[in-house]
């Protein structure tokens, strides 16, 4: 029921999120030009800002919402967690709840990773920073450095950040990858990425 | 017979060499894409969206189809011996998979998947060698408003055909949509949502976006200690007979029913292939003579899904190639692919360019072959895959999305672009907001856009057209039934489930 209550909370926050993205889109609509036509260029995103709106406020009262069904809101709570283990971003078409057996192939895939919920959520999230900040850094120096120097550099990182003591095999993988990326992009497929200094 | 001839003139050029050897390169590197959990089908097409713009179109498209049905199969073989599907197409063959897996008969799994996937396989693209004709002509009556319908159908089937809250899968359309806009009107040319932004004139590229949403906030998640994702209880594979003669008895009928059954879901507009894996499963369990073998290594379990889904691939191919219009979020990329090789899938494309589409129908039977001539052998080739540790995995992954995207934009701000997006995918993710529909929703906003621009051009700004067209009405009808449908069969569903929690408890314990 605990982590019911903490995905219900962040649905009333998303939604006033998406209502408040939905408005400045809608606000940003007035500075497009407009033409005589029936339907002009502002028309369509009009639409899409309101809508925006429109669903923001429902998911926000959505969660405001007494719960009814404790099997139904079990299940809910289900699929947010087995949410990260289905591999919730790699796929084409969500998992259909509405199937029975959908159901019980998140039971059987939670009880795989129940036991560890909020180990340490807050650690986690630093980690997610950390590495979004690695990630920036490296978009930010890829062209300017060039991709050789940048990559490997990128790469060590990135191992080294996760398996401190296999430093040596993350050298050895961050220089080779680099290379190899780098060639093969050049000579095989003829696309040149940044020299940068080395250049 | 005209379609015979045709797919013989296919067949010649399909098995030259170079497409050859493209067929069977899309179709490994989509078994390795669905083996390894955590990249899916649309980021690794999308990853190979750069390295396709040099190739001739026909070999660009037969490898990226190749790496598509590919992954149907390659998730499976991870979903059975690791119990995690690299594709949630592959989630319910977890079920009775894993188990088969832990009780040695690992590879009597994996081969009811293989051939099943590739009847299933071979079965749908016979479906869409013949009906995909039928559906060019059908085209031909279509007007503005219908296309417009029928886009909007896609959309909408596609978020309520998904996961648990459809108002988080209809948000995800309107970003996709909201982001689709930002840049220049395509019939006016005038900028409109950059906010001011130079930069964001030329709009947000399709390819990053996907790359972003997709590859991005997995990556970061799966180095930053994704729940379960190191934890990789492999079960080895045991020799022993891939199947026994039982096995086949039992698998023949969900192998057909599940090629049927994936097909008609696949041709339906939004409805991806996962969807029909669920089905057939339920189907079996429900008509199975014992259906308390479900959950304990049922290999039925196993064989309808698996073809199900490789049979929804097939199926989610005919409007694809017949009306332009995709089914799911990969068809949606590889419509996108179409476009950038100048090509408009649709009526026109099988009369303006048959050889290559035919090109490509047959390709895909020589890519079903591969699939199972280079799957069975090489299977323990694959589980090794399993062993690549998450940091070099992942760390590879990261750069080469950043390569993909600047040779793309050959610029900072595409790169930049793809960070952005990569944290709005995360925070989606984080949300339970579902990516695909927005991924779909994208790349429809430049037709769906321009067709009910014409159809208000048409009839003067009336909207009138949409009730008083039969076509137009049938499909209006139809989508109202989408919405309202799968909240009845919720209702259904969930007061059948109650008494299946207890059989629940037990696949947990």
């Amino acid at each position: 029921m605990k982590s019911l209550h903490v995905s219900r909370r962040s649905d009333f926050t998303v939604g006033w999120v998406v209502a408040a993205v939905g408005l400045a889109y809608f606000i940003n609509t007035f500075f497009v030009e407009t033409t005589d036509d029936v339907v002009d260029p502002a028309t369509f995103p009009r639409i899409v800002g309101v809508g925006l709106i429109v669903l923001g406020v429902l998911l926000s009262l959505s969660a405001l919402r007494p719960v009814r069904q404790p099997a139904a809101a079990e299940a809910t709570a289900g699929s947010a967690t087995t949410a990260e283990t289905t591999g919730n971003s790699v796929t084409e078409s969500h998992r259909p709840t509405v199937a029975e057996s959908a159901a019980e192939a998140e039971a059987a895939l939670e009880a795989s990773v129940a036991g560890d919920d909020a180990q340490s959520s807050s650690a986690r999230r630093l980690r997610v920073l950390l590495y979004f900040a690695v990630f920036f850094a490296y978009l930010l120096i890829l062209i300017p450095v060039g991709f050789l120097v940048a990559t490997a550099v990128f790469l060590f990182a990135v191992t080294t950040l996760y398996a401190r003591d296999k430093w040596l095999r993350n050298i050895i993988f961050a220089v080779a990858f680099s290379a190899v990326v780098y060639f093969g992009f050049k000579y095989g497929l003829g696309v040149f990425l940044p020299p940068g200094i080395l250049g | 017979m005209d379609i015979i001839s045709s797919l013989a003139g296919g067949f010649a050029a399909a098995l030259s060499p170079t497409s050859l050897m493209f067929a069977l390169v899309g179709v490994f590197l989509g078994t390795v894409v669905g083996v390894l959990p955590g990249i899916g089908p649309i980021s690794a097409i999308a990853i190979l969206i750069p390295v396709s713009f040099g190739m001739e179109p026909v070999h660009g498209l037969i490898m990226l189809c190749g790496v598509y049905y590919g992954s149907m199969y390659g998730s499976s073989i991870t979903a059975t011996l690791i119990r995690t599907p690299g594709e949630v197409a592959s989630a319910v063959t977890v079920l009775d998979g894993y188990e088969m897996a832990r009780q040695g008969r690992a590879r009597a799994a994996l081969a009811t998947a293989a051939i099943g996937s590739f009847i299933a396989g071979t079965l749908a693209i016979v479906g869409l060698t013949f009906l995909s004709p039928v559906f060019v002509e059908i085209a031909t009556l279509l007007g503005a408003s219908e296309y417009f319908l029928l886009m909007a159908m896609a959309l909408l089937l596609a978020s309520s055909m998904s996961s648990g809250s459809s108002l988080k899968a209809l948000i995800s359309i309107l970003i996709g949509l909201a982001v689709g806009m930002i840049g220049l009107d395509f019939q006016t040319g005038l900028p409109r949502q950059t906010f001011g932004f130079d930069f964001l004139r030329d709009g947000i590229d399709f390819t990053i976006f996907a790359m972003a949403l997709f590859a991005v906030p997995e990556a970061i998640s799966q180095l930053a200690g994704k729940v379960g994702a190191t934890d990789m209880r492999s079960i080895k594979l045991q020799p022993g007979p891939w199947m026994t003669r039982d096995d086949w008895r039992r698998s023949i009928g969900p192998w057909s029913r599940g090629s049927v059954l994936g097909f008609v879901i696949g041709v339906l507009p939004g409805v991806g292939p996962s969807l029909a894996s669920f089905m057939s499963y339920i189907m079996e369990k429900k008509i199975a003579k014992h259906p308390e073998r479900f959950g304990k290594g049922a290999i039925e379990g196993v064989a309808g899904p698996e073809a199900a889904n490789n049979a929804g691939v097939g199926g989610a191919m005919v409007p694809l190639f017949s009306l332009g219009i995709p089914g799911s979020a990969t068809t949606a990329l590889l419509l996108f692919v179409f476009i950038m090789y100048g090509l408009q899938p649709g009526p026109l494309l099988f009369t303006q360019e048959s050889p290559l589409i035919w090109t490509i129908i047959a390709s895909m039977y020589i890519g079903n072959v591969a699939l199972i001539v280079l799957n069975l052998p090489l299977v323990g080739v694959f589980v090794r895959l399993l062993k690549i540790p998450p940091e070099i995995l992942f760390g590879a992954i990261l750069v080469l999305v950043g390569v993909g995207t600047y040779s793309i934009k050959f610029s900072l701000v595409g790169l930049l672009t793809l960070g952005v997006f990569g944290i709005v995918g995360y925070l989606m993710d984080r949300v339970d907001i579902p990516l695909a529909p927005a991924i779909l929703a994208l790349v429809l906003v430049p037709m769906i856009e321009d067709n009910f621009r014409r159809m208000l051009q048409i009839s003067n700004g009336s909207f009138a057209p949409l009730v008083t067209k039969p076509l137009s009405l049938t499909f209006l009808l139809l989508i109202i039934a989408g919405i309202v449908g799968p909240i009845i069969f919720k209702r259904v569903i969930r007061r059948a489930a109650k008494p299946g929690a207890a059989s629940r408890q037990e696949l947990s314990g």
